[in-house]
């Protein structure tokens, strides 16, 4: 049933009756056929129950053609879903850009008109909140259905819509009384555009931030009554005939009659009446409707408080009609709102009717002290008539309301500080770390039984070393530098958050560990043991020792001049840091740990030739880099020196006559008089293993000779045997 | 070894072979690696759209070090946000003074001082008054009201901040600096130097102000869009980049009511400058590229070779209002 089409350039609009199509698509072709010659709309309301029923309504993207599109939203090449919990709209792309929305009032808002069946207005809002065109699709509005003048100037209204502000009550082309007659549908129809384009805007664009619980005032999806009682939003009394005679017996009025009369029988309904906090749109604007909650919202002081209250069925509503009468001061005396000690009762002017339904707002000031998080209580008053004609009130229900916690905004938590997610994601590399720790401070304090066992000193040795060097360095790239060094000793001085150091997890524990070491023993533990450079040139070095290729350490005295290389690095880096921190970052090349782990040698060629050179010269002369030129590895050098105990065990036949330890010392830290230099002393325990050995420690041996002797002849001098003994502990 | 073997030829055979295996061994290590990825991050930073590109051979390394980098940017912006009620420039600009200023809020007054003198003021930090006429008036579309400009003109100079380690002080009442765009290249700056300290070679940060770490991992420079002014839709031309920060100034950005008023003010008149369409200035920090795009866009393409000269290693790309453009 077609009713009319309308040019809607501003032409004087013309009528035109089209010929009678039953389904909707024949009435879809000839809308096509008819907008191609002009924008012309034509509104069916044969449609009307496919929309109307309780299935809700075909997805939008059905509902708009090509040419409907290009009525609401001109210009639009692709319209996609918003999948998010906003209201419903489609995103309009012109080519690969977002432009605005598309939106329909059926979807957003089901707002009413004058018919109680809610109207479908499509309508386009660009991203600056403004109208781009509107489209009726489907309505039930008395005095536009089947009346063609009118539906052409409805369809010039909507369309004259194009630019206006999405704000309700915005002034739009042509005023709602252009459509003569159907005025108020007209309204309707714009404030149901203008609300709706500003929600599916607002919703989008503004961020909400709330720092404390907040009602949500920004969420709307239509809702029955129904689904609002469910969830919460509003309380339900449903009052049969029964009820309510029980209510008035306990009031002691039960042989009277109420003043408003039941009909039907005992499980009849007297009277269903809901109630609710009417601000949040979720209940105020669903339970009224637009204008009486913009009233509500827009209309009254800041921070203006309702109550919704409605009467859904029933002979009985919570209007009545006394308010209306002076004699009753016009007050509004059958609801009454209890909050803690406070009471609200309410007249005439405190209320905001609405249009078409017995459902109201009932206001209450900002200063009236109600508090909407706190519970409160709606009482629905009722009266019996006494045989004399005066009335006997008495309480009819009484309904406990709270806020349910879906209409309230809470604050987003505190985000976690930036640091931790870094130790949350790398539990499983802070546990091999920590694993890895808990076993190298193992083989420290048991390093008397390991290195009595000379090759299982060497497998744990190796194996730890081939963990350092794989693991900690080319895997997880921890390797320890002397930047972190020199950002720790800068962090006095410059503001960098702590969570700046924080966020390196297995480098904040290599760090805690590393001092605590140096405190304990010395340097050597991080640069024996978890040092992955350090790691790499000492396998390299084993393997060359394996392969017999000659070794070449300087002599006693040259060595201690070359020792000082690596004072001399830290000293250069230290200062350039000072004076100018561009040059000290080149000056820190001097690593090559960057080169060799943290960058696998995927860098620049003169880094990696200088890496190379490092690691060939360490073939030659075991950890020379470590020795005589890394800067970190002087810097705890020079720290090493405040170390409490010494676990390295010596004789005093070590230095004088003995000079086993001090061969056998891979990075000649054994001076010769046998003492160990422990800022050189790398903690390998090779010359523990060599003071156990009772094969080549000279005093051992010859301990062992003297007692194989004895056991071939036991009345040896026992004396002997004790004071070499004595040099155990 | 006192007594060391003559260098027979298979020993020497054998100390070749160990030399050579150790490159080819860290040639077989490279090939394992493979090249530098590249890490991306995307937020915000100082209410604009931030990005950085990190290229590491090792994803976590840069993973990492791009959310120490988060962490300090949220430190900078507890300094330098006019978003946030308790940062030390909103409290500033609410009290009129700051006493022991973060080195941070120091060091960018000092930059902005003397950019500032060096363009005559064309560049000023205190142009945040008439920032928020604008921005109050834009609501209704009108030019802001000639007396209410005049007033806020008068609290815009930059000559009347002083500034020391110990305190910033504005000397005249309803003076607020918004330090827009400075802030923006200083927090850029310090980003990439951190970043350059731990490490990294080729990165591009993109915190308000565009800066290259390095050069991009084939070894070429970066190459960055330089919006068209007259279409901002759409790019004009490319800059290439390595080593340097790219700072680009135009009115096309944020504008109030029509396009004629817009987000950068000439500190004299109060009004939108227009005298150029877009200037781009390429400088080795991203502080003095800000600096100098905005001081140049104001004071117009005659001021500019004053400006470049007295900065080395400067240059800029100015598009006229007609469309033409003057490389410097």
């Amino acid at each position: 049933m077609l009713t009319a089409t309308a040019d809607t350039r501003g032409m004087a609009p013309r009528a035109r009756r089209a010929p009678p199509r039953r389904d909707r698509r024949g009435f879809a072709a000839a809308l096509r056929a008819l907008l191609c010659l002009a924008l012309c709309l034509l509104v069916a309301p044969g449609a009307a129950t496919a929309q109307g029923d309780e299935a809700g309504p075909a997805p939008l993207l059905d509902r708009l053609t090509p040419n409907r599109i290009e009525v609401i939203y001109p210009g639009t090449t692709r319209l996609e879903m918003v999948e998010d919990d906003g209201p419903v709209a489609a995103a309009a792309y012109r080519g690969d850009e977002m432009v605005g929305y598309v939106f329909s009032t059926l979807d957003v808002l089901r707002a009413p008109g004058y018919s109680s069946t809610p109207f479908d207005v499509v309508a386009g809002v660009t991203l600056e909140g403004r109208i781009t065109g509107a489209l009726v699709l489907f309505h039930a509005e008395p005095y536009l259905l089947n009346d063609a003048p009118r539906t052409a100037r409805l369809v010039q209204f909507l369309h004259a819509m194009e630019g206006g502000e999405a704000r309700l009550g915005a002034e739009t082309g042509l005023p709602p009384s252009f459509v003569a007659g159907a005025t108020i549908s007209a309204r309707a129809m714009r404030n149901a555009v203008q609300e709706g384009a500003r929600m599916v805007l607002r919703y989008r664009t503004e961020e909400i931030v709330v720092t404390e619980p907040t009602i949500d005032m920004i969420n709307f999806k239509p809702r029955s009554p129904e689904e609002l009682v469910a969830d919460g939003g509003l309380v339900n009394a449903q009052i049969t005939n029964r009820a309510l005679q029980a209510a008035m017996r306990k009031a002691g009025l039960g042989d009277l009659l109420p003043e408003v009369p039941m009909t039907g029988g005992p499980d009849e309904t007297y009277v269903d009446f809901v109630a609710g906090y009417a601000n949040p749109p979720m209940i105020g604007r669903n339970g009224t409707g637009l204008e009486p909650y913009d009233t509500l919202i827009n209309g009254m002081p800041e921070g203006t408080m309702g109550i919704f209250v409605a009467t859904l069925g029933g002979v009985y509503d919570h209007r009545g009609t006394r308010f209306n009468n002076l004699s009753n001061d016009f007050r509004f005396d059958r609801v009454s709102i209890t909050q803690g000690p406070r009471s609200y009762s309410f007249a005439k002017q405190d209320v905001i009717f609405t249009r078409g339904k017995v459902a109201d707002i009932l206001v209450l000031p900002a200063d009236s002290g109600f508090d909407p998080m706190k519970p409160w209580r709606a009482e629905l008053h009722a009266a019996a008539l006494r045989p004399d004609g005066t009335r006997a009130p008495f309480v009819l229900a009484s309904l406990d309301y709270t806020l349910p916690p879906g209409y309230i905004l809470m604050p987003e938590p505190e985000p976690a500080p930036v640091w931790l997610e870094p130790w949350v994601e790398g539990q499983r590399d802070i546990a091999i770390l920590l694993v890895a720790l808990v076993a190298l401070t193992g083989i420290l304090a048991l390093q008397g039984p390991l290195t009595r066992r000379r090759r299982l000193h060497r497998w744990v040795r190796n194996g730890f070393l081939a963990f350092t060097l794989v693991w900690i360095g080319w895997i997880a790239s921890a390797q320890l530098s002397i930047v972190h060094l020199v950002n720790y000793l800068k962090a006095p001085f410059v503001d960098l958050s702590l969570a700046f150091y924080l966020a390196e997890p297995l480098i904040v524990i290599l760090s805690i560990y590393t001092a605590i070491s140096l405190v304990l023993l010395g340097r050597g533990v991080f640069c024996g043991w978890l040092c992955p450079f350090g790691a790499l040139q000492e396998l390299l070095a084993q393997a060359a020792r394996a392969l017999r290729l000659p070794q070449w350490n300087p002599s006693e005295r040259l060595q201690r001049v070359l020792w000082n290389g690596k004072y001399l690095s830290l000293a250069v880096i230290l200062v350039l840091i000072v004076i100018a921190p561009g040059a000290a970052m080149v000056a820190e090349e001097v690593e090559p740990f960057k080169t060799a782990i943290t960058a696998k040698f995927v860098r620049g060629l003169p880094y990696v030739i200088y890496a190379v050179a490092l690691l060939l010269i360490g073939l030659f002369t075991e950890r020379a880099f470590c020795r005589f030129l890394c800067p970190l590895g002087g810097a705890l050098a020079i720290l090493d020196r405040l170390h409490l105990v010494d676990l390295l065990k010596r004789r005093p036949e070590c230095g004088n006559p003995c000079h086993l330890c001090e061969r056998s010392c891979p990075v000649r830290a054994i001076e010769s008089s046998g003492k160990i230099i422990m800022a050189e002393c790398f903690q390998c325990l090779d010359c523990q293993v060599e003071y156990y050995d009772d094969r080549r420690c000279p005093p051992l041996a010859k301990l062992r000779k003297r007692k194989e002797r004895e056991q071939r002849q036991p009345a040896a001098a026992p004396a002997q045997a004790a004071k070499l003994g004595g040099n155990f502990a | 070894m006192s007594s060391r073997p003559p260098l027979s030829r298979r020993r020497a055979l054998r100390i070749l072979a160990a030399g050579v295996s150790i490159p080819l061994g860290v040639l077989a290590l490279r090939r394992v690696r493979g090249q530098p990825q590249p890490v991306q991050w995307h937020g915000e930073a100082l209410g604009a759209v931030a990005h950085m590109t990190l290229w590491h051979p090792d994803p976590g390394v840069a993973k990492r070090a791009m959310l120490r980098m988060q962490a300090e940017i949220a430190r900078l912006e507890a300094v330098f946000s006019l978003h946030r009620p308790e940062s030390e420039l909103s409290r500033l600009n609410r009290d009129g003074r700051i006493g022991t200023p973060s080195r941070d809020l120091f060091d960018v007054f000092d930059q902005s001082r003397r950019i500032a003198e060096a363009s005559g003021g064309a560049f000023d930090p205190t142009i945040q008054p008439l920032w928020r006429l604008y921005a109050e008036t834009a609501r209704s579309g009108a030019a802001p009201d000639p007396a209410r400009l005049a007033a806020a003109l008068r609290a815009v100079d930059h000559t009347r901040v002083s500034a020391s380690r110990r305190a910033i002080r504005f000397d005249r009442p309803g003076m607020s600096a918004s330090l827009n765009g400075i802030a923006q290249g200083y927090v850029t700056d310090r980003i990439t130097d951190l970043l350059g300290n731990e490490g990294f070679e080729n990165a591009v940060i993109e915190l308000g102000e565009t800066r290259a770490l390095g050069h991009a991992p084939d070894g070429t420079a970066f190459t960055i869009g330089l919006v068209d002014p007259l279409q901002p839709h759409r790019t004009s031309r490319s800059v290439a980049l390595a080593d340097a920060s790219l700072s680009v100034s135009g009115g096309y950005g944020l504008r109030f009511g029509d396009a004629s008023r817009h987000h950068i003010f000439d500190p004299k008149t109060g009004i939108s400058a227009n005298r150029l369409a877009q200037v781009a200035v390429i400088a080795p920090r991203a502080t003095l590229a800000d600096g100098l795009s905005t001081a140049i866009y104001v004071a117009g393409e005659s001021a500019a070779p004053a400006l470049l000269a007295g900065h080395a290693s400067t240059r800029a790309i100015l598009t006229r209002a007609d469309g033409t453009v003057l490389q410097l």
